[in-house]
């Protein structure tokens, strides 16, 4: 991925939009110390386009750290339901 | 002759089968703009808390706002106001398709039905023509047929009718209002209203144009905004999938409503019901009101097969509560029960609500199926759309139905009215409080009741919209922090109410993305008042408190601000799994201090003062109160 040496793999999930672009599910391969924003940027996604980021079930920002094994939703603008 | 308006509302007495068109003043519309807000005003001014909903004093008030003046996207929406059976207080509901736009041109404001007729009738508006016709051959017809039934006898297919299914003429309080067999209001049993007073439907056309400040800035900016919405709903999926687009991330966080508000996941099931496998499956497509980009509502066909059906498809909300609700899955199946609530006009929010509970309550040992006469087992398609049917026809065990699910709860089991999940009455949308802290705070305090469009609050929390011209920014955006929730549950009831009295479809401004500032200047295009952020935040503010007002003069407060019991179980799996929401006690002194309420949750003499409203003051100071139905939660 870029040319640099993956040490560890992330599980991603996206949604909406997201998902038609990207894929339901994804497992990417990141270098150690990425963040989110790496993991963005290799997907192809724009950082700030996303609104919501959970790390292992937590909201984090796109600063967040990545460790192996960890388990991302990426979720695009949401809007709401029907008067 | 102010800009934007007719300067005249038409008033029908059914009881006297007569008709008259009443002036209005510029003062009244910058008071309460028109919609959502002047239905307000005409229940404190009309209604005392011996008002019954279901009475031939009841005024059911059809209204709409400046916005309909010109060709501005989004501007088929409609309000329809009055005191709701369900909750027996002041509740709105709205819809789209052609018919508010048709009332516009006939060259009203709005129009006000009182009274009841002794036999069924439908009302004939075209421009100065009003008529009050036998409906005797329509009554009885589903709503889809009876809009085709009136074009019919009237000759006239260039007509908009709005109608109510044979749910509103049983006066089941559940039942919605149809515009067009094409939109819905449907929320608060509005229908029923309509059923008390012999009214089948009512058919408007019209040639009369609306004076506008400045029609040429309107024209520009109606188109180029009416551009960008329809870039922005392209891109983010809205317009290819609908709202259907939601359910997938609304389940994976925690969102959804899963049986009956007692399950927490259900990913393979919101996959099967939710898009793209919706679009896939029942082959749609989207199904525009007049003057919309966005195209939310869905025509659907399901071709062959035990589901067979075509025509409006199931929206987010049906597939929330008559889909993952039930445990259903099947699209087709959710197609066909959202047709015969349709048809039988009944709100698919709370039909879900009720079929939701029967099933709860034979799992829990409180209903039989002797007692039923179904299997009402989690899942049992056929079985929902049977009990569905008898609801809508007040037949069999759905008859225990016909006064909603808190009514229904107290006749069939001791236990069962813990497990109703409503507010003030009306049944919780497919929105889990949970999920979205700041639902909680917006359910509690809606003036309609469980209300997740009077607020729209949760879409800032998970992330899609913000409103930055009243500092609703992106960092308001967090989950299962009480931090914001009250102060963004004032702000967007205020704007929604504004938006609500304007009128316009919400989904311009969320979805759509059109912002404060661009829909401001449409405003003042239309009016020109010059009005700025301040005064329409001033106009929501005075609007919400105008409907609290209604709701004190019933008898609701903070005795009845509440969340349901269901609200305050944390998850055990899933986004949500431990997170407890924080006590809605604990927001409601703060959410009454930013509104200038006092600890009972009353507006203050110096809030009314503020806001323009002291000559409604006596509304709670002295009028006699009486208590509202008991709350569970």
């Amino acid at each position: 991925m870029h040319g640099v040496k993956a040490v560890m793999k992330v599980n991603v999930r996206c949604f909406g939009s997201l998902a038609e672009k990207i894929g339901s599910t994804v497992t990417a391969s990141l270098e150690e110390g990425a963040t989110l924003r790496d993991l963005l940027l290799s997907l192809g996604a724009d950082p700030e386009g996303i609104s919501v980021l959970v790390l292992n079930g937590r909201q984090v920002t796109v600063e967040a750290a990545l460790q192996d094994g960890d388990n991302v939703m990426l979720v695009p603008p949401v809007i709401g339901g029907y008067l | 002759m102010t800009f934007g308006y007719h300067d005249r509302v038409l008033r029908v007495d059914l009881t006297s089968r007569s008709a008259r068109s009443e002036g209005v003043d510029e003062r009244t519309w910058r008071t309460f703009v028109g919609g959502a807000g002047y239905g307000a005003k005409v229940l404190l001014e009309e209604t005392t808390a011996q008002t019954d909903p279901l009475g031939p004093d009841n005024p059911l008030v059809f209204a709409l706002g400046p916005y309909q003046a010109g060709a501005a996207p989004g501007n088929a929406k409609w309000s329809v106001v009055a005191k709701s059976p369900l909750t027996g207080t002041y509740a709105d509901s709205a819809a789209g398709a052609r018919w508010g736009v048709g009332l516009k041109k006939a060259g009203y404001d709005a129009l006000i039905v009182k009274g009841a007729s002794k036999t069924p009738v439908y009302i004939l508006i075209d421009d100065e023509r009003v008529e009050i016709k036998d409906a005797a051959g329509i009554w009885g017809l589903d709503s889809y047929e009876t809009v085709q039934a009136v074009k019919d006898r009237e000759s006239d297919g260039s007509l908009s009718v709005v109608s109510i299914g044979p749910a509103g003429e049983n006066l089941v309080r559940i039942a919605c209002i149809i515009a067009d067999g094409h939109s819905f209001a449907g929320r608060a049993g509005l229908g029923a209203v309509m059923g008390s007073k012999g009214l089948k439907a009512i058919a408007v056309k019209g040639s009369r144009s609306v004076e506008v400040y400045d029609s040429a800035a309107l024209k520009e900016s109606s188109k180029k905004r009416f551009s960008e919405i329809l870039k922005a709903v392209r891109e983010n999926g809205f317009r290819e999938h609908g709202t259907p687009n939601l359910c997938i991330t609304a389940e994976a966080f925690g969102d959804m409503p899963i049986k009956y508000w007692t399950g927490d996941v259900w990913p393979e099931g919101a996959a099967r019901i939710g898009a793209p496998n919706y679009t896939k499956v029942l082959n749609a497509k989207p199904l525009p009101c007049a003057n919309c980009p966005v195209g939310c509502h869905r025509n659907i066909e399901v071709k062959e097969g035990p589901y067979a059906t075509s025509g409006p498809g199931p929206e987010y909300e049906t597939l929330g509560m008559l889909g993952s609700n039930l445990l259903i899955d099947d699209p087709e199946a959710i197609a066909l029960a959202n047709d015969v609530c349709n048809r039988l006009g009944l709100d698919t929010i709370s039909a879900g609500a009720c079929v939701g509970l029967a099933m709860e309550c034979q799992e829990l040992g409180y209903l039989s199926e002797e007692k039923s006469g179904l299997d009402l087992s989690w899942g049992n398609a056929d079985s929902a759309i049977s009990l569905l049917k008898d609801i809508g026809n007040k037949r069999g065990f759905g008859a225990i139905f016909a006064d909603g699910a808190l009514a229904a709860s107290r006749l069939i089991h001791p236990e069962a009215e813990r497990l109703v999940a409503h507010v003030k009455g009306l049944d919780l949308p497919a929105h889990d409080a949970r999920a979205c802290w700041s639902l909680g705070i917006n359910y509690a305090t809606c003036t309609r009741g469980a209300c997740h469009m009077r607020g729209v609050t949760e879409d800032v929390e998970m992330g899609g919209f913000f409103i930055p011209e009243i500092g609703v920014t992106k960092d308001w955006s967090v989950f299962f922090s009480p931090e914001h929730k009250a102060e963004l549950a004032v702000k967007l009831q205020d704007y929604c109410a504004f938006l609500n009295s304007l009128v316009i479809c919400a989904f311009m401004v969320d979805g759509g993305e059109l912002s404060m500032t661009s829909l401001l200047d449409m405003f003042n295009s239309i009016t020109g008042w010059g009005w700025t952020v301040d005064d329409v935040m001033k106009a929501g503010a005075r609007i919400t408190n105008a409907q609290r007002l209604v709701n004190l003069m019933d008898g609701h407060g903070r005795h009845t601000d509440t969340i349901p019991y269901k609200m305050t179980v944390p998850a055990k799996e899933g986004f949500r799994a431990g997170q407890a929401p924080v006590p809605i006690d604990m927001y409601l002194d703060e959410y009454y201090g930013l509104r200038g309420w006092d600890r009972s949750g009353r507006p203050t003499a110096e809030c009314l003062r503020d806001l323009g409203l002291s000559e409604y003051a006596r509304v709670v100071s002295g009028a006699p109160v009486r208590r509202a139905g008991a709350c569970t939660g």
